[in-house]
C-alpha cells in the first residue's frame, strides 16, 4: 500500500481537484484506492457526493476502538472509496494533542488498510499543524500542486525547511498547477527541470481550466465527464509520472 | 531481457528499485450478486421499468463488448486461474487482467503487445512477467457479452447500488448482477430482497447461467508423438498415421514460424521434420523407392532451410547464461554480440518465412498428403509394406539398440571425438523409433526405457553442442571482425567463453563411462530385451528334425 497527500501551506492552489483526479486515474489502472477527505470543508467529499458526515466525528474516529473501515463510502466508481470530511475534524489538533505520539496516529488508522488498497490518498486542510506533522509520518511522497508565481516558491522553501533534519522525511513532489498559458509571470517560471530548492518539479503541469472548475458542478471527477480534454489528459500524465517515482 | 538490463549493477540516479511483485487485495471492497430469470426470461427493458418504478434509477445505452483472449502458445495465464482480455476500441484497447470475474488490473496500451516488456511500466507488467516470461501473449479467439449497466441513486444523486444487465450472447438469458457499494449495506439489501420478490428472479450460485468458459486455450501443446497402433496393423498402414500426424504438427507450426510469433513454433516443426526424416530413413521397404528418395530429398531441404534460424534463436536464448557466466566487466563487452546474433536471425528469419509461403513447400505438403491418403495395397512387393508394424518395429529398434551396446563398449577414455559422434547419432536415430513407435508398447514402460536412454543421450548430446558452440563462437568472432562490429574486449570475452565452454567439455566426457554403464547395465539390458528382442525361435514339432 502507498500513502500520498496533496499538500499546500497555501490555499486555493487545487490540491482537492488534485487528489479526487488522481485517484480516479489510480482506481482505472485497477488499483484499490482510498481517498481520505482530512479538510473540515469536506470539498472533495462533496465531490464525490458524498454526505460530510462520519458517526462519532473526528474523535471518534482517533480515539475509538473500530478503526476507520466502517466509515468507508465507496464512490461512483469502481475500486475508488471515500472516508468522508466532518466538521468535526476542524478539532482534530485537540483530539490528537491529547494522545500519546499524536505524529504517529494517522500511520496506525492507516494500517490496517494495506490488505484493502493499494494507494490511499489524502487530502489535507492548508495549514501546518498536528495533523500535518501526522500525515508528513504517514505519507511515502508528498504531492505539492504550486502555483507558478514567486510567493507560491516561496512557500515552497518553507516547506522543504520544515522538513529539514527531519528523521523520516517524506519525498516532496511539487509540480505546477493552474497554469495559465497566457501570464508571462507563470512562464517564466513553470519551465521543464525547473527546482526549488533541493526538489525538482514535475515535468506535467496542470493548466488552469474551465474543465477543471466545472468540477463543483459535475460533483465528478474530470475524466467521468470530460474524458477528452487536455485536462483530463494532464491528470493522466500526472498520475503516471507519480506512480513512478513512489512505486 | 536486454544485455544493457542484464549488466546493471547500479541504478541510474533518481530511478526506482525494481518494483515488488504485485500483491493480491485479499478482500474486494464490494459485495456482489448475480440473480438468473430461470425458467421466466424476462427482457431488459421490463426488468429495468420495474425498478425504475420503485427506485431512483439511472440506466446507460446497453453495449455489446468484443473482447479478445490472450494466452501464451502453452496457456500460462490461463494455468494461474487468469485470463488476459482485450476489450474496448482497437484505438484505445483495454488490457484487463482477470480472475474469476474480478478485474485484477487495467491497462490501456495500442497496440496490444505480444510480449511482457512491450506492456507500459505497471501493476499489469508486474503480475504477467513471472508468468508469461519470454514468451509471446498470443490473440486465442473473441468472446462476445452484451452489458447494460445501470446505478440505483440517492438524494444527492450518488451511486449507492450498481447493477448490471448481462447476457453471453444476443438472445441468451439474462442475468441481473447487484453490487454493493462500499458504506450503503441497506440499499443493497433492499435490491436484493427486490431482485426476489418483485423481479421473479433467484440467486445464481455458482456458475449457474454465467457466461460460457473463457476461450479455451488449445490443449496443451506438446511434442509427445502420440499415435495409437495395433502390432497387427500392416506396417504401411501404421507409417501413413505417424508421417499424418507429423504432417498436421508441421502444419499448425507454418504460421506462427512464418511470423516469428514465437520461437516454439519454428522448434516444434522441426522436431516433426526431423521425425520425419528418421522414420524415412529408418523404416525402409514401406514406399515405393522412388516416393522414399523423393521425400527424403524434399524433407532435407525444409530441415535445411529452417536450420539457421534455429541456431540463432537458440544462440539467443544462450545469451543469459553466457552473461552469468561471465564477470561483470567481460558482461557489458557481450552486448555487440548479442546486436550481431540479433541481425543474423532477423536475416534468416526472413529467408525462412519466404521458403514457407514458396510453392515447393506448398507442393511439398500437399502431395506428401496425397501420398499418405491414398489407399494402401493388400499385397506388395515391398520389403516390410504388409508386415505387421509390431514385427517391424520391435525389429529394427533391437537392431540399433545392439549396435548402440556394441559400439558404446569400445568407447573409452582415450577414444578420439569421431566414434563418440557416432554413437550420438546412433542413439539418437534409436530414440526416434523408440517415439515413433511409442503407441505400440504400453505406456509407462516404453516412457522408463525412453528416460534410460536419455540419460545416455544427454551425456552425449552434451559434448556434442558444447563443441558446436565453441566453434560457433569462433564462427561469430570471425565475421564480426570482418564486418568491424567486434571491439578486442568482445573478443576477449568471447574467447573466455570459448575456453569455459571447453573446460565443460572435458567434465562430461569424463561422465561418458558412467552413463554408459548405467545404460547397459545387466538390467537395463533385459528390460530392452523384454520389450524390444524377437521371440525365440517356437519349439519344433516332435519328429521335426529327423
Amino acid at each position: 500500500m502507498k500513502i500520498i497527500a496533496t499538500y499546500n501551506i497555501k490555499g486555493g492552489v487545487g490540491k482537492t481537484a488534485t487528489a479526487v483526479n488522481l485517484a480516479y486515474n489510480a482506481a482505472q489502472r485497477g488499483a484499490q484506492t482510498l481517498v481520505w477527505d482530512l479538510d473540515p470543508q469536506g470539498a472533495s467529499t462533496y465531490y464525490f457526493r458524498v454526505k460530510p458526515k462520519v458517526k462519532g466525528g473526528g474523535e471518534k474516529l482517533v480515539r475509538g476502538k473500530r478503526g476507520i473501515s466502517s466509515r468507508i463510502r465507496g464512490t461512483d466508481f469502481d475500486g475508488l472509496d471515500l472516508l468522508p470530511a466532518d466538521f468535526s475534524y476542524r478539532n482534530l489538533d485537540v483530539v490528537l494533542d491529547d494522545l500519546k505520539r499524536p505524529e504517529r496516529q494517522l500511520s496506525r488508522m492507516l494500517k490496517p488498510m494495506s490488505k484493502e488498497y493499494d494507494w490511499v490518498i489524502l487530502d489535507c486542510s492548508p495549514n501546518i499543524s498536528l495533523i500535518s506533522e501526522s500525515v508528513f509520518n504517514a505519507v511515502d511522497a508528498l504531492v505539492v500542486p504550486t502555483i507558478p508565481t514567486t510567493l507560491s516558491m516561496r512557500t515552497l522553501a518553507t516547506l522543504e525547511d520544515h522538513l529539514h533534519g527531519r528523521k523520516k522525511k517524506p519525498k516532496v513532489l511539487p509540480f505546477f498547477s493552474k497554469v495559465h498559458a497566457r501570464n508571462s509571470v507563470h512562464r517564466k517560471l513553470c519551465r521543464p527541470g525547473s527546482k526549488s530548492g533541493r526538489y525538482r518539479f514535475l515535468d506535467t503541469a496542470i493548466p488552469q481550466s474551465m474543465v477543471i472548475e466545472k468540477m463543483g458542478l459535475q460533483r465528478a471527477p474530470v475524466p467521468s465527464y470530460a474524458p477528452r480534454s487536455k485536462s483530463a489528459t494532464a491528470y493522466r500524465k500526472l498520475w503516471r509520472e507519480i506512480e513512478h517515482h513512489v512505486r | 531481457m536486454s544485455i544493457a538490463e542484464a549488466i546493471a549493477t547500479e541504478a541510474p540516479p533518481g530511478a526506482l528499485e525494481a518494483p515488488q511483485p504485485r500483491q493480491r487485495r485479499t478482500s474486494r471492497t464490494s459485495e456482489q450478486a448475480r440473480y438468473v430469470g430461470g425458467a421466466r426470461n424476462p427482457s431488459p427493458e421490463r426488468l429495468l421499468e420495474t425498478l425504475r418504478a420503485s427506485f431512483n434509477l439511472q440506466s446507460s445505452p446497453p453495449s455489446t463488448q468484443v473482447e479478445t483472449a490472450y494466452d501464451t502458445f502453452d496457456g500460462r495465464i490461463q494455468a494461474m486461474g487468469w485470463t488476459l482480455r482485450a476489450c474496448g476500441t482497437a484505438a484505445e484497447p483495454d488490457l484487463e487482467l482477470r480472475e474469476g470475474g474480478r478485474v485484477l488490473h487495467r491497462e490501456i496500451c495500442a497496440p496490444v503487445p505480444g510480449m511482457v516488456d512491450d506492456l507500459p511500466d505497471g501493476a499489469l507488467r508486474d503480475a504477467l512477467a513471472p508468468v508469461v516470461g519470454i514468451r509471446r501473449m498470443l490473440a486465442h479467439g473473441t468472446v462476445q457479452s452484451w452489458v447494460q449497466p445501470a446505478r440505483v441513486l440517492d438524494k444527492e444523486r450518488k451511486t449507492v447500488v450498481r447493477l448490471y444487465l448481462e447476457r453471453a450472447d444476443a438472445g441468451g438469458p439474462i442475468a441481473l448482477r447487484i453490487c454493493a457499494v462500499r458504506g450503503y449495506p441497506k440499499r443493497y439489501k433492499a435490491l436484493k430482497r427486490f431482485a426476489t420478490r418483485h423481479l421473479g428472479l433467484t440467486e445464481a450460485r455458482g456458475t449457474d447461467g454465467l457466461a460460457p468458459p473463457a476461450v479455451s486455450i488449445p490443449e496443451h501443446r506438446t511434442r509427445k508423438l502420440k499415435v495409437p497402433l495395433e502390432p497387427e496393423l500392416p506396417t504401411v498402414d501404421a507409417m501413413k498415421a505417424i508421417y499424418k500426424t507429423l504432417l498436421t504438427t508441421i502444419e499448425d507450426n507454418v504460421e506462427g514460424t512464418r511470423d516469428d510469433l514465437d520461437s516454439e513454433f519454428l522448434h516444434d516443426l522441426r522436431v516433426a521434420v526431423r521425425r520425419t526424416r528418421a522414420a524415412l530413413s529408418q523404416v525402409k521397404g514401406v514406399f515405393p523407392s522412388r516416393t522414399t528418395l523423393r521425400f527424403k530429398m524434399q524433407f532435407r531441404w525444409l530441415g535445411q532451410v529452417t536450420g539457421p534460424t534455429r541456431d540463432l534463436d537458440v544462440y539467443l536464448l544462450k545469451i543469459p547464461s553466457y552473461l552469468e557466466s561471465l564477470s561483470p566487466r567481460d558482461r557489458a563487452a557481450l552486448a555487440p554480440l548479442q546486436a550481431y546474433l540479433e541481425q543474423r536471425q532477423r536475416a534468416e528469419q526472413q529467408q525462412l518465412a519466404a521458403a514457407l509461403r514458396s510453392r515447393r513447400f506448398a507442393d511439398l505438403t500437399r502431395s506428401w498428403r496425397a501420398v499418405l491418403d491414398s489407399p494402401s495395397p493388400t499385397r506388395s512387393t515391398l520389403a516390410n509394406a504388409t508386415r505387421p508394424c509390431g514385427e517391424v518395429a520391435s525389429e529394427r529398434i533391437w537392431k540399433v539398440y545392439r549396435r548402440v551396446i556394441r559400439d558404446g563398449r569400445r568407447i573409452g577414455p582415450e577414444t578420439p571425438a569421431t566414434p563418440v559422434h557416432d554413437l550420438r547419432l546412433l542413439c539418437k536415430k534409436l530414440r526416434y523409433l523408440m517415439e515413433l513407435f511409442r503407441g505400440l508398447y504400453d505406456d509407462d514402460t516404453i516412457a522408463k526405457r525412453i528416460k534410460e536412454l536419455k540419460r545416455l543421450q544427454e551425456n552425449l548430446g552434451d559434448f556434442n553442442d558444447l563443441e558446436v558452440q565453441q566453434l560457433a563462437l569462433t564462427t561469430f568472432a570471425r565475421d564480426m571482425t570482418s564486418s568491424g562490429s567486434a571491439p578486442v574486449e568482445t573478443l576477449m570475452a568471447m574467447g573466455r567463453l570459448v575456453s569455459q565452454l571447453e573446460a565443460e567439455q572435458q567434465r562430461v566426457r569424463t561422465e561418458f563411462a558412467d552413463r554408459f554403464a548405467a545404460f547397459s547395465s545387466p538390467t537395463t539390458r533385459e528390460r530392452f530385451h523384454d520389450l524390444f528382442a524377437p521371440p525365440p525361435f517356437p519349439p519344433l514339432p516332435p519328429g521335426a528334425l529327423s
